[in-house]
């Protein structure tokens, strides 16, 4: 009777059904994104209201200000909501969406670049604003310092910079998102972080 | 540069610039409401309804077979233990009959074949326990 009941326990299959935290979100965004296929605008706003944040933070450090920033994540939005019925979950939804907003980024400094005639830097007003959420932290020059210095980097190094640490994404991803070799973002991400600790370290002995 | 300092790099880049307007939402949606769209492709695989987890759990055919033969010996204890010591003990003395006509060796080849099963068995538990936690959650990204 014990080797029956062991034969069982060792044969049941341990859930898919798993109670993790982690299982039950990913369970409740799957179901946001069918109902959101299928055209439920009330679950696209979830997915809207989840990932705004992410996004637009990735398109003010493409595009350097605020109101095309603006422009490019609910651009980028729009065309998830488009494009939506063709998601096909081979990837992280987060990681789909930010190949739009990334693509939409590019098209924008594309098209800022013809008018200006070089490539966008980050604007200090768009950093300097009172963020919506209120009160400024303590560390907040330092982190005005630091979008600075994100600001001053290459295009593709700000991205990856910020895919990487605020966008949760793995190398393979940001790679996916930038369609470019997983030894092109290392190399990305090392020479972002080297030029970011020079840049941080020369504005505190300055 | 020290440790510390790249930790606290590390700590400055995970924070996200300021955020969008406060309408950003609305604005969105206002403009999803017009926006033509292409109809919904068939639902892909990984869409599977949204069943709660301990309903699917209690689903499984496993499960299922653990609760019937739980209650079978909840309701026919002694009887189910007469009947499978009875069985038991036939069992044993055939394999034992059996075994006196066979080679020497078949013993060891039984062995060795009862054991990689339940290797088998216990190498697929672990691998979906593994595959179920946060960390195999995280290895398969």
């Amino acid at each position: 009777m014990t080797t029956i009941a062991w034969t069982f326990a060792l044969a049941a299959p341990v859930s898919d059904a798993s109670p993790t935290t982690e299982s039950r979100a990913a369970d409740d965004e799957r179901a946001r994104i069918q109902a959101a296929r299928s055209g439920d605008e009330r679950a696209f706003r979830v997915l809207v209201d989840r990932y705004r944040d992410r996004i637009f933070g990735l398109a003010l450090r493409m595009a350097g200000s605020r109101e095309a920033a603006e422009e490019i994540a609910q651009d980028a939005f729009v065309r998830a909501w488009q494009a939506l019925p063709g998601f096909r979950g081979e990837s992280r939804f987060s990681t789909w969406l930010y190949r739009i907003a990334f693509r939409r980024a590019l098209d924008e400094r594309v098209a800022l670049g013809r008018r200006r005639g070089r490539e966008t830097a980050m604007e200090p007003a768009a950093l300097e604003q009172a963020d919506t959420r209120g009160a400024r932290t303590p560390d907040w020059g330092t982190r005005l310092r630091l979008e600075r210095a994100i600001g001053e980097l290459p295009e593709a190094q700000r991205a990856c910079i910020t895919l990487f640490y605020a966008g949760d994404q793995s190398i393979e991803e940001i790679a996916r998102v930038l369609d470019a070799p997983t030894g092109t973002v290392k190399t990305h991400l090392h020479r972002a972080r080297a030029a970011l600790r020079e840049r941080l370290e020369a504005g505190h002995d300055s | 540069m020290t440790r510390d300092d790249d930790a606290r790099l590390d700590a400055l880049l995970q924070g996200l610039p300021p955020g969008p307007s406060v309408s950003f939402t609305d604005d969105v949606m206002r403009r999803v409401r017009v926006a033509p769209r292409p109809a919904a492709a068939p639902a892909p695989a990984w869409a599977e309804p949204a069943l709660p987890w301990w309903t699917r759990a209690l689903l499984q055919p496993a499960t299922i077979g653990a609760f019937v033969i739980a209650a079978l010996f909840a309701v026919w204890s002694d009887e189910l233990l007469r009947g499978s010591l009875q069985l038991s003990g036939a069992l044993a003395s055939g394999i034992t009959a059996a075994a006196a006509e066979m080679p020497s060796w078949s013993g060891l080849l039984l062995a060795i074949n009862g054991g990689s099963l339940l290797l088998a068995l216990l190498a697929v538990q672990g691998a979906r326990i593994f595959l179920n936690s946060p960390v195999g959650h995280r290895a398969q990204r």
